[in-house]
């Protein structure tokens, strides 16, 4: 079994009686993966490399048990994960950066965007002590170049863990200078002390956080915090009598152009000349999850469902920004008359239209990009039309969290504790299906699950969102009944993580407890992409554990136990790894269980 | 089984596929923490600018069973070549006789190992897992004529 979405089922199937290869066959054509790699026992660090070590016995003297340099198994795990964790926060550190430029942009009144929401202005401003929109955007960028102190976006830590994270020595001065740091630290003959790398990590962690409010927190006042809405997921959300275009990527600033460019009354009256009867923006991923939660437009599927939009016959132009593209998109495409366009200097794809997006110029790009797909709607073949059925009611998008009654509930133990599902799809286990037996497992057993990313997706169409009010635990539904909230609650995009974070800083808050004592766990089951392990250091600086499906980001015993021991009595995080989903909701109990 | 030199790219998946096998664990994340560690029957070695996977080729003249003095190597039925742990003294005479160096020692059970065909019963369908495993399809098991004509 491949997934447990009955529409992606049938794009597979689609996908085989066109000879064109998704990520799942290019899965079984790279079996086995080689266990080096697999064991993180494999270094091309330098020129003396490739270097492997054994992790079988060999001839007394004769396996290697070190790299040329003398590198041993647990300094090239702990370099490896490093390279993870530094790549990840590079991801969230670009995003954050760009969403800092437009508000400066703003303060400016160089870019054609604006405030959109004044109260989140003003309880921001509050925050970081700023009187106006300029100020909070020199604060924002400062945080990627101050000399000393440390990051302006880490105002709403408190103080107890800001001083504990100074006596690690892991509390951050700028974004920027961490990220080079990190990547100093893997140069050729730098660092090798496993625990020292970790560590880095853990800083590196925190900037991830950060940048990840920044995100939220500047998206929020340009784009309006998001309310919770009722939409629709799943493939068979596209409609054939319009012009169909798809979202894949994670700013919404582009996407948000692009959206108010399909609402732009002249640009529709073209695409009905064009002989459609509408158009409309479907998002796919993060980019789709930042569209639903402000605008309710269809989130028609997650990570491995990417290919497939072309596969459909309907979908006249892919847009993508940056990251969790996956450049098979471009071949897939090639035998439909879909067109990738492809917006992102540092995310050029071979083979695609290459439309760079500029700020200043946005809503001219976001028209010219809707235009493209417009005249594109008379390339369509009627014949090659294949949209599967399946689509499902959700309501989602929740930004305002009961904190207080979350936490007088923790108290009085009516709800186990809070979790947080989130992170990507991976073809190594059946898609979707980890994501909702988890979450299952969890309501039934009396927990508040939060979900971000492309969770959502498999929790949308699984219809987990709406039905989980039978199916969770008698506490935990008379609880949801008071508070308002369902038991599970959709958050967003991944940089909504942060809204999790923010709730779990104010359970703590209210419970005068320190988050380590507070019953919280986060679990990232089909997880891919290396940004969820930089997010995860996050979570272990602020003292959550992080359960991670699939396989382990680590792959030596040695730099397993680090992270899952060395920082238990200091913050109170720690990173576990279990395969099963079913076994992964008696680990996340068994943790909660040990807090509070 | 045959070699195709030129493909070898010295990766050892076939290593890993063949220390795998040995274990009761189905992934390399367990079998590699093994205790006493295991030990794979393939081995690819550099020569020249080539880089050979060898394992035992199960010969029709047996030079280490000769070789033995406690008669712990000997031909199955099947043809399959394989050593008696309980009776093997670790004395490395057939480490010795090998004409590849195909059989390896084991100082932890103080006895010599090698291929003993262990992933495929008596030469069913399925290919060897150092034949199934390899990515750029190195390793060949098939008739020779059927090889030697395709590689002419």
């Amino acid at each position: 079994m491949k997934t447990i979405d009955k529409a992606t089922e049938k794009m597979i199937s689609i996908a085989e009686e066109n000879l064109i290869d998704t990520a799942f066959d290019r899965l079984d054509l790279q079996l086995p993966q080689c266990g080096f790699g697999e064991l993180d026992l494999c270094c091309r660090d330098c020129n003396m490399g490739t270097c492997r070590i054994d992790p079988f016995m060999e001839l007394p003297g004769k396996g290697p048990k070190r790299g040329v340099c003398g590198l041993t198994d647990d300094m090239m795990s702990a370099r490896n994960f490093l390279k993870l964790v530094t790549r990840g926060t590079s991801a969230h550190a670009t995003a954050a950066k760009n969403v800092s430029t437009v508000f400066k942009g703003v303060a400016e009144g160089k870019v054609p965007y604006q405030v959109v929401d004044d109260e989140k202005l003003k309880e921001v401003l509050e925050k970081l002590e700023c009187e106006d929109v300029s100020c909070l955007s020199e604060r924002a960028l400062a945080d990627f170049s101050k000399d000393e102190g440390t990051l302006n976006f880490l105002k709403m830590i408190p103080e107890d863990l800001i001083n504990l994270w100074q006596k690690l020595d892991i509390l951050p001065t700028n974004i920027n200078q961490e990220i080079v740091e990190g990547a100093f630290r893997l140069n050729f003959g730098v660092g090798a002390d496993p625990y020292d790398q970790i560590l880095h990590a853990l800083k590196l962690g925190i900037v991830d956080g950060a940048s990840l409010f920044i995100s939220s927190e500047l998206q929020d006042i340009l784009f309006g915090t998001p309310q919770p809405k009722e939409g629709e997921s799943n493939f068979g959300t596209l409609n054939k009598d319009y012009v169909n275009i798809v979202a894949i990527g994670h700013a919404p600033v582009l996407f948000e152009k692009i959206y108010e460019a399909t609402r732009n009354p002249e640009i529709r009256k073209y695409a009905e000349e064009k002989g459609a009867n509408g158009i409309e923006v479907y998002g796919m991923m993060c980019a789709g999850n930042e569209l639903f939660v402000r605008h309710g437009t269809p989130m028609l599927g997650n990570f491995l469902q990417q290919e497939f939009a072309a596969l459909t016959g309907a979908v006249e132009a892919v847009v993508v920004d940056s990251g969790c593209v996956m450049p098979a998109l471009v071949e897939t495409a090639s035998d439909f008359h879909t067109k990738i366009i492809t917006t992102t200097k540092e995310a050029k794809i071979p083979g695609a239209e290459h439309i760079e997006f500029d700020y200043e110029k946005a809503d001219e790009i976001a028209a010219q990009i809707v235009n493209i797909a417009i005249d594109n709607l008379e390339n369509r073949k009627e014949a090659r039309i294949n949209i599967p059925k399946e689509k499902t009611s959700f309501t989602g998008g929740y930004s305002k969290l009961p904190a207080d009654k979350i936490a007088s509930a923790i108290a009085d133990g009516e709800i186990k504790g809070i979790v947080l599902l989130w992170g990507c799809n991976n073809p190594k286990t059946v898609h979707d299906r980890s994501h909702v037996e988890i979450t299952k497992g969890l309501i039934k057993n009396d927990c508040l699950v939060f979900g971000t990313g492309c969770w959502s997706y498999a929790a949308a169409k699984s219809g987990i969102l709406t039905e989980a009010t039978e199916l969770s635990g008698d506490n935990i539904r008379r609880f949801c009944e008071d508070a308002g909230i369902p038991p599970v609650v959709h958050l967003g995009s991944y940089v909504d993580t942060s809204r999790f974070c923010s709730l779990v800083l104010e359970v703590a808050k209210a419970l005068e407890k320190p988050i380590k004592e507070i019953p919280v766990v986060t679990c990232a089951p089909e997880w891919s992409s290396e940004m969820e392990v930089a997010t995860s250091m996050f979570f272990v600086a602020l003292g959550i554990p992080n359960v991670f499906g699939v396989t382990h980001p680590a792959g030596v015993a040695n730099v397993r136990d680090i992270l899952a021991t060395k920082f238990e009595d200091t913050t109170g995080g720690k990173i576990l790894f279990e395969k099963e989903p079913e076994r992964t909701v008696d680990v996340i109990l068994d943790n909660l269980k040990g807090r509070g | 089984m045959y070699v195709d030199i030129e493909k070898c790219v010295a990766c050892y998946t076939c290593k890993m596929q063949c220390a795998l096998q040995w274990s009761d664990k189905d992934n390399v994340f367990q079998a590699s923490r093994e205790v006493p560690q295991l030990q794979s029957r393939i081995r690819v070695k550099k020569v020249g600018n080539y880089s050979i996977p060898m394992t035992c080729r199960h010969c029709e003249v047996n030079p280490c069973i000769e070789a033995c003095p406690t008669e712990a190597i000997y031909k199955r039925d099947d043809g399959v070549v394989v050593i008696n742990p309980a009776i093997c003294i670790g004395c490395q005479s057939c480490i010795k006789a090998c004409p590849i160096g195909a059989i390896y020692f084991d100082v932890k059970k103080n006895a010599a190992v090698k291929c003993e065909l262990k992933c495929s019963n008596a030469f069913e369908e399925r290919d060897f897992c150092c034949v199934e495993s390899c990515p750029t399809g190195a390793l060949i098991y098939a008739d020779f004529g059927k090889v030697a004509k395709e590689r002419v």
